[in-house]
């Protein structure tokens, strides 16, 4: 009986140590396509004049940007911190893949996990989109970034099977959260790479003095991915045709 | 009495409203200027579209993407074509 009884404390006091131990955090992300230039002069060869002369503009006018990365036990939020540029001629590749104007939630109380992108900008309202978990490979590969043990994953293209995103994440900071929609790891992104898109960590910040706290957004639709998906297929219907 | 009163009024406002409201004509005016500019628009916006949806799918193409499975590809677009169309005012 005394046995079980000290079984139980031992329980109960692990469980509320384990949920005492929440960890605040702010994580400033650098993103770059300084590759992307380079990359795509070696590739293409046998293109219209213009339209190799407006991407190579195109890559050749992206700036580094940061983004930051907010979270604490309950929620994270990601937005890039610069502003775009509205600029007719000049639109910035590497604004745009870090995320651009959206921000993106990620809930992890104990009823819900959903990580939610904000979008004000394509359909002229605001929506909050559900996005669905990627499905991850996790590799058994390590290296340390800005401190931290990291482990890769990777996100492969269904239709080829090639690699598509490639992510390094660290379980010493035991959240699901990441960067954008890219989320569900054993631990908070710190790098990722698409292609010649990449973002690294460059700032880490755990247990700030003053807390994070994240409001989540008000006066947006909620809505799913496929729903979104058909509603820009309304509104785009251009972009969509053969 | 009253009532009579009322009913004579009541009548008495009805009456000259519909006696002041005139018939309108609509005149269809055929301005060839005006057809011709909404004409440039239409061109001008559709050359836009193919010209902002031609370099994102050779940017997807680069990137062995498919435009349509990220979502980062229609944002491009849309700043292309929107920039684009406001070189058409």
């Amino acid at each position: 009986m005394k046995y079980t009884l000290n079984l139980t404390i031992v329980f109960f006091l692990s469980l509320f140590s384990a949920t005492g131990q929440s960890i605040n955090g702010k994580i400033t992300y650098l993103a770059t396509s300084k590759y992307a230039e380079s990359f795509y002069k070696k590739k293409v060869k046998k293109n219209k004049k213009e339209i190799k002369s407006n991407i190579l503009k195109l890559y050749k006018n992206s700036k580094d940007v940061y983004s930051i990365l907010e979270f604490n036990e309950n929620r994270s939020l990601y937005y890039v911190v610069d502003k775009m540029e509205i600029n007719n001629d000049n639109v910035n590749y590497t604004h745009i893949l870090a995320g651009s104007e959206k921000k993106f939630y990620t809930n992890n109380n104990l009823m819900i996990y959903q990580n939610n992108t904000l979008d004000c900008f394509l359909l002229g309202e605001c929506f909050l989109i559900e996005n669905k978990i990627p499905k991850w490979e996790l590799k058994n590969e390590a290296k340390k970034i800005q401190g931290f043990e990291c482990y890769r994953a990777v996100i492969k293209n269904p239709r080829n099977n090639k690699i598509s995103v490639e992510v390094w994440y660290t379980p010493e900071i035991p959240y699901q959260y990441g960067v954008m929609n890219y989320f569900g790891l054993p631990g908070v992104i710190l790098e990722i790479n698409r292609n010649t898109f990449s973002m690294t960590a460059i700032k880490i910040e755990l247990n700030p003095l003053e807390k994070i706290k994240i409001e989540e957004p008000k006066n947006a639709k909620k809505i799913t991915e496929k729903e979104f998906k058909e509603l820009t297929k309304k509104a785009m219907p251009e972009f969509y045709k053969n | 009495m009253k009532k009579l009163i009322l009913c004579l009024v009541f009548i008495f406002t009805t009456g000259t409203n519909f006696l002041s409201a005139e018939s309108t004509e609509i005149n269809v005016v055929i301005d060839s200027e005006i057809i011709k500019i909404s004409e440039d628009d239409f061109g001008c916006a559709s050359d836009c579209v193919q010209w902002a949806k031609g370099l994102v799918f050779e940017i997807a193409d680069n990137n062995n993407d498919d435009p349509n499975d990220y979502q980062f590809y229609m944002d491009i677009y849309m700043r292309y074509y929107t920039g684009c169309l406001r070189g058409c005012e």
